[in-house]
């Protein structure tokens, strides 16, 4: 490129292939700008704002009155001794939802990958839950956990050996569970759709090869499925990790964060703070650390990723 | 060891027949072709022998003992697949070893830690890395083990396919059209390559093919299927020498076997075909149809085409015989010419572009368009047909002009 532009004014005749190329690049560029725009107008403004919000004292009565605080925000955040308890819940939740979520994903997954009589009108009820409102959902599971009306408790007091009701949602011990199950509920068929599709993506032929081989059904799970679907496994981990980081709806209308805080998770606390306590420069300090969580979760996909790649490969 | 039988199999799928009441022998060492166009079950037939699926009816006998229902892995067969169906994120060397340590897996290999131990025997074990070792060496495969099979080439990757076939030692092979997703020159170069194979270990090789010259180059015996029925077992040579029915004969050899409508005058000892005389002699199973309407077969490399000069030739020995036609096209195939000819008998409403005979060529070129006469060549072998069955009714001997020099 550089060769040819140089070269161009010592020939007289025909500079112009270069010269078009050359302003092909602007042009380009020119093609992109809209979306570039968008994107720093929707991503990167929301993003800095946030950030600035977190170094002041603004309130949420008088958002334009904030002044700038330094790092007062993080500090304040880092002493208060609740911190540790809502990462701890934030990280139960994560975990729970996220590993819930794909094992009864993949079961559900496994089971619709056998071909069977109705397995289209399974998978389209599967699809109800993910795609109902969070909202909806909720206020369904109130009714359904509520301790003394809820269909759960009666339901349960049928087995032999349960014949107590149990407060769900108002037992610090019990909440978490209830919202996990609630999570699980809603999220699973997410995995499980994009799981079928990658558990149908591996040949047959492989799985007949394993026969052959003399492996049992365990080993041909173990290595051919598992092989197969682990780079959508760990797509949906990624996924699903985030989006427990950031969920709210669905806590935050069966439990509020509580009891006694056992269902706090960052988001929860950054909701409370920001618009209950009205503190909407320490609540982006927490969205903030919120942040560099989604942050760290996706350079753990990428390097887990790439190390997948490495050992394995595509799949050929 | 390796002897496979097929008593009565049939396989329905929902309303359709992939195969008919199917019975066969495979003798042990022996190298059988099943062959036959898509969709003729021949792969089905293969499936059904590997236990990757079972019969409607029938049953499935190796070495004397019914599998008809066991499973795949109790059969101690290997099966090469077309698509090579190499595990992808294991290596070469492990892709090899997979059968020897499924072999050796124990239920507690499944506690996580544990299972690590047997992987590494792919490593540490003698028997292991001897199996694994002689079969990459039979294959050329040997610096190939450390890689993975996304990183070979289609040659390689096949090359590994049958090397973990190979390791088991299993009591027969069943290969599922190994050498169709190779190119022209690699799938020759495999076809020795599997020959060799099935020569040094001598187990029984059951190979599945729509290819007729993979057919007629590798196998001992040859089974022509047809919409799941067999149409012909036999070596290729008679399976190409004599076709048990019209079918056999077009589907097996390049060209076709040229096959139009004629009569066979036993007593005249003469075959008339497109309005011309060939004389021929009865060979085997031929005095029967004497006297009737017959479908005449003729290979292309056994009739000879000479200059038609005139309703009435009178050129040394083809005189009055053979059928005219013009020459319509020219094929060259280096060492031969293939010209192919259009009767001037031929029933018009037979194709759309005419009956086309193809004839072997070895004398002067002639131009296209070129009135010719057509007739057999001297101790040609000239199949005949029932015209209503389509099925062989015997052979005679072609008594026309001499066969060339050489031939």
């Amino acid at each position: 490129m550089t060769a040819t532009v140089e070269a161009a004014p010592a020939a007289p005749a025909p500079p112009a292939p270069p010269a078009v190329r050359r302003r092909g690049g602007g042009f380009g560029l020119a093609l992109v700008a809209p979306a570039v725009v968008l994107l720093l107008l929707v991503q990167a403004y929301p993003l800095v704002e946030g950030l600035r919000l977190s170094f002041t004292n603004t309130a949420l009565a008088r958002p334009r009155a904030g002044t700038f605080a330094g790092l007062d925000n993080y500090a304040e955040l880092f002493a208060d001794p609740r911190l540790g308890k809502i990462l701890w819940v934030t990280l139960v939740y994560t975990v729970a939802s996220v590993v819930g979520s794909l094992v009864i994903g993949l079961v559900a997954a496994l089971v619709m990958n056998v071909g069977f009589r109705g397995r289209g009108l399974l998978r389209s009820i599967l699809t109800v839950p993910w795609a109902a409102p969070g909202v909806a959902t909720a206020l369904v599971f109130i009714w359904m956990l509520d301790s003394q009306y809820g269909v759960t408790n009666w339901a349960l007091t049928l087995l032999p050996f349960v014949d107590e009701y149990q407060r769900w949602l108002n037992d610090p011990s019990l909440a978490m569970p209830a919202v996990v199950a609630v999570t699980v509920w809603k999220v699973f068929p997410f995995a499980a759709i994009a799981l079928l599709a990658a558990l149908q993506a591996i040949p047959e032929e492989l799985h007949e090869a394993a026969k052959i081989d003399r492996a049992s059904g365990l080993n041909r799970f173990r290595q051919v499925t598992m092989p197969g679907i682990a780079p959508v496994v760990l797509t949906l981990a990624l996924f699903l990790t985030i989006w427990s980081f950031r969920r709210f709806e669905i806590i935050w209308l069966l439990t509020g964060g509580g009891p006694v805080d056992a269902t706090n998770t960052l988001m929860i606390d950054l909701y409370r703070e920001s618009f209950k306590n009205r503190q909407l420069g320490y609540g982006s300090a927490i969205g903030m650390v919120g942040l560099v969580l989604s942050v760290l979760a996706s350079v753990v996909y990428f390097v887990t990723s790439r190390r997948l790649t490495r050992r394995y490969g595509g799949v050929s | 060891m390796g002897k496979i039988e097929i008593k009565g199999v049939t396989r329905r799928f929902g309303a359709t027949t992939a195969l008919d009441a199917v019975d066969l022998v495979a003798e042990d060492g022996e190298f059988l072709v099943l062959l036959g166009p898509s969709g003729c079950g021949k792969s089905t037939l293969l499936r059904l022998i590997a236990g990757l699926d079972t019969p409607t009816d029938g049953r499935v006998v190796v070495d004397g003992t019914d599998v008809t229902g066991a499973s795949p892995g109790d059969r101690d067969l290997a099966v090469v697949f077309q698509s090579y169906a190499l595990y992808p994120h294991m290596t070469v060397r492990r892709n090899l070893a997979f059968p020897l340590l499924m072999d050796d897996f124990r239920w507690w290999h499944h506690i996580p830690g544990l299972g690590s131990a047997l992987y590494r025997r792919e490593r540490t074990d003698p028997e292991v890395t001897e199996r694994v070792d002689a079969a990459a060496e039979m294959l050329a495969i040997t610096e190939l083990l450390d890689r993975h099979p996304r990183t070979l080439s289609g040659g390689q990757r096949q090359r590994v396919a049958l090397g973990r076939a190979l390791v088991r030692d299993p009591v027969a092979f069943l290969m599922d059209e190994p050498l169709s997703n190779l190119d022209a020159k690699l799938r020759a170069e495999t076809r020795y390559e599997i020959l060799a194979l099935h020569q040094r270990t001598g187990r029984t090789v059951v190979y599945v093919t729509h290819d007729q010259v993979e057919a007629m180059t590798m196998g001992t015996r040859v089974v022509v299927l047809r919409d799941g029925r067999i149409q012909q077992v036999g070596p290729p040579g008679e399976i190409y020498r004599d076709p048990a029915n019209v079918f056999v004969a077009r589907f097996l050899g390049n060209p076709p076997m040229n096959i139009g409508p004629g009569t066979w005058d036993a007593a005249g000892e003469t075959v008339t075909l497109w309005g011309g005389a060939l004389p021929c002699r009865a060979a085997d199973g031929a005095a029967g149809p004497a006297g009737r309407d017959v479908l005449v077969g003729l290979r292309a490399e056994d009739m000879a085409l000479v200059p038609d000069t005139g309703p009435a030739v009178e050129d040394g020995d083809l005189a009055g015989q053979g059928f005219r036609a013009t020459i319509e096209l020219y094929e060259e195939i280096g060492h031969e010419t293939l010209v192919a000819v259009t009767p001037l008998a031929a029933d018009p409403v037979v194709g759309v572009r005419g009956t086309r005979v193809f004839v072997r060529h070895t004398g002067a070129p002639l131009p296209l368009g070129a009135a010719v006469r057509v007739t057999v060549r001297d101790g040609a072998r000239v199949s005949l047909f029932d015209p209503a069955s389509e099925e062989r009714l015997g052979a005679l001997v072609g008594c026309g002009i001499s066969p060339v020099a050489g031939r």
